[in-house]
């Protein structure tokens, strides 16, 4: 029933309906430009939706979340560069079909996976997440500390390459929190006697440094060295090549299993889009008969990482929707805009905004069938265009966007500072090997966790006790810190042997 | 980039989080019980420094990417956007938005002065229309000038 209420107030709301339509095609668009990630386009545009309901604004970005996902394989089929991360492993055998003149078959089986592994992804979130909030609603402050405590650790040692850097990404997210007023006593914290300082940092004008702003330094370096798009393929050339039934039937198990794997990967905090799509095409490559040609052109292997990347989408939505923790970068923006909206996040939703969780779902559902049918019937003249458009023109039209995107939120130029330090940091972030994503989940998470630990230590009569004494609280703890030291055990041992392999190598 | 950037990275964050360390003893307790507002930004601050120096001392397995010494079109970006906040409250936003656009036109590889003209203009004035006018986004007007007050 509550599917049918979702449907019923999404189209009793037009203007919602509308940011539908529009975020299915602005998604595939901003997902096959080179360069620039779903997560990005989604940070650029939350200003705009300030001006929005937020059954509207929330749809717009989930769904361009969904098509950005999609619009990577365009990218990464016609022009041998990944539009996101996501779509790296769908390169390794879309570009080589479409050097074979196959590129709208390639397009098109990408637009198939991607549609099922997406629907499967959205399935799951809407049967299990209202479930899985039954359980996280009776859950009280010691429980929700700790549930912060394992995503600061979980999506510290697991979203970049070093757990040290991960976590000290998470740290500086938390610091950058602290600034401001004290939310319980309004004492001011490292303010140093500035009024602007006092109001602390916003969401908006740091998401948007640290992905945009970032991404326009690097794409600014690479002008400098030269570096553009990689070889464009003329679409038209692969007209004769269509995805036939047969091909269709021949993908759908690998369609299917790709999904669950996404499915699963995007339940996980931190793993994200790119981890399922490389998961389930090494998988796949595995099973396959004709793993040895994987690499060289084959349909599955544009399949097996589109479906998974896409199905990642809806689960990832379920450590949001239950506990208030966000799983993946497009996750901790959408929980930014709802508390922009004033709409407190975790298991109560469920209760509190039925109608807004359900529409969003409805969305989201919408949304897939639209870019998939944008994708279908349109992906090879998108294609088409954006290898027509200059990237420069592109890259300065989303500058001088950022620059008003941060100014609106409220009305300062101020935050438009802040973006520009952000950016900076953002750069160098990337530029050592530290997850921007860690920071500014970090930064989103940190309130409420402090919250949670002082009103904990409230309650307790025994201190600090009363995380390891309450069964589920010592249970996330646990399970953070073991995500955390499996991490680095993991990457010591690799770096070991990296570093083994390094000095028998050399003379 | 220096040889080892995690060392440099490290020493910096140490040295900043001590900082920070010092400024939260600043933060006055006035909450009575276990913790107060200055317990969380000193056990942060605690940490970057212990994570900072084992950064340092070649804790980080994977070091940054290479890039070029000083990356100075980055830089002017940056300083691009500074320009268009000083500039704002001083020619308006349109003017301001032309000019930032000419410079990024430039930066970003487009030479012919005819497309960074005739761009900037059409920018400057798209984007007046859609968030000023019709959006309704309050803008500082120019000291010196605005054009947009000019044309009326």
């Amino acid at each position: 029933m509550g599917l049918l209420d979702g449907f019923a107030t999404l189209f009793a709301n037009p203007t919602a309906l509308g940011f539908v339509g529009l975020a299915a095609l602005v998604g595939v668009v901003i997902g096959a430009l080179p360069g620039l990630t779903a997560a990005a386009a989604i940070a650029m545009l939350v200003p705009l939706t300030f001006y929005l309901d937020p059954l509207a604004a929330l749809a717009f970005l989930y769904v361009i979340g969904k098509s950005g996902r999609y619009g990577g394989s365009v990218a990464a089929i016609l022009f041998n560069t990944p539009g996101t991360t996501a779509s790296v492993a769908t390169m390794t055998d879309g570009y080589p079909l479409a050097r074979r003149g196959e590129s709208v078959r390639a397009l098109r089986a990408a637009t198939v996976a991607s549609v099922i592994g997406d629907l499967i992804g959205d399935m799951i979130l809407i049967f299990g997440a209202a479930l899985i909030a039954t359980q996280t609603a009776r859950f009280g402050p010691p429980e929700y500390f700790a549930i912060y405590m394992m995503a600061f650790l979980v999506i510290g040692s697991v979203v970049g390459k070093s757990v040290l850097k991960g976590l000290i990404a998470t740290l500086l997210g938390i610091a950058v929190a602290i600034v401001g007023l004290d939310p319980i006593t309004g004492q001011p914290r490292w303010t140093f006697g500035s009024l602007e300082l006092e109001g602390g940092f916003t969401l908006v004008p740091l998401l948007i440094g640290v992905f945009v702003i970032s991404e326009l330094l690097v794409q600014a370096e690479r002008r400098l060295a030269g570096a553009g798009a990689g070889t464009v393929i003329d679409v038209a050339s692969g007209k004769g090549a269509r995805l036939a039934w047969l091909d269709v039937r021949r993908l759908l198990p690998v369609i299917g299993r790709s999904s669950l794997y996404g499915a699963v990967i995007g339940i996980m905090p931190g793993l994200g889009s790119s981890v399922a799509a490389f998961v389930a095409y090494g998988q796949e490559k595995r099973r396959a008969k004709d793993g040895a040609e994987w690499g060289s052109g084959v349909l599955a292997g544009v399949a097996a990482p589109e479906a998974a990347n896409n199905a990642v989408s809806g689960p990832s939505m379920i450590p949001l929707l239950t506990l208030g923790v966000p799983g993946t970068t497009v996750a901790a923006i959408l929980m930014g805009v709802f508390l922009i909206h004033g709409i407190p996040i975790g298991p109560t939703l469920f209760v509190t905004a039925h109608d807004l969780v359900y529409g969003l779902f409805a969305a989201g559902l919408i949304g897939i069938l639209l870019y998939g049918t944008i994708g279908w019937f349109f992906g090879p003249a998108i294609g088409r265009v954006i290898a027509r458009v200059p990237a420069g023109i592109v890259y300065s039209l989303i500058f001088v966007t950022t620059l008003i995107a941060a100014y609106i939120g409220r009305l300062s130029l101020w935050d438009v500072q802040v973006m520009l330090g952000a950016g900076v940091l953002g750069y160098a972030m990337r530029r050592l090997g530290f997850p921007p994503a860690a920071f500014i989940i970090a930064f989103i998470l940190a309130p409420g966790a402090e919250e949670a630990l002082r009103q904990s230590l409230l309650l307790s009569r025994d201190g600090a006790l009363i995380f390891v004494t309450q069964p589920v609280a010592a249970g996330f703890l646990a399970l953070g810190i073991s995500v955390a030291l499996w991490r680095a055990v993991k990457t010591i041992r690799a770096s070991r042997s990296a570093d083994a392999a390094s000095m028998s190598g050399s003379p | 980039m220096p040889r080892n950037p995690d060392l440099w990275t490290g020493l910096i964050l140490a040295i900043v989080g001590s900082g920070f360390l010092a400024a939260s003893f600043d933060i006055r307790i006035t909450e009575d019980g276990l913790i107060g507002p200055r317990f969380v930004p000193q056990v942060v601050c605690g940490l970057v420094v212990a994570s900072g120096l084992i950064l340092a001392l070649g804790g980080g397995t994977v070091r940054g990417q290479r890039g070029p010494v000083v990356p100075w079109r980055a830089a002017l970006l940056i300083g691009i956007g500074l320009a268009n906040v000083w500039l704002i409250p001083r020619v308006g936003y349109a003017a301001a938005t032309m000019l930032v656009s000419a410079a990024t036109l430039t930066l970003f590889s487009r030479r012919d002065w005819r497309v960074v003209t005739g761009g900037a203009v059409m920018s400057g004035v798209a984007f007046h229309v859609l968030f000023i006018e019709l959006m309704g986004v309050f803008m500082p007007h120019g000291r010196w000038f605005d054009l947009a007050r000019m044309i009326g």
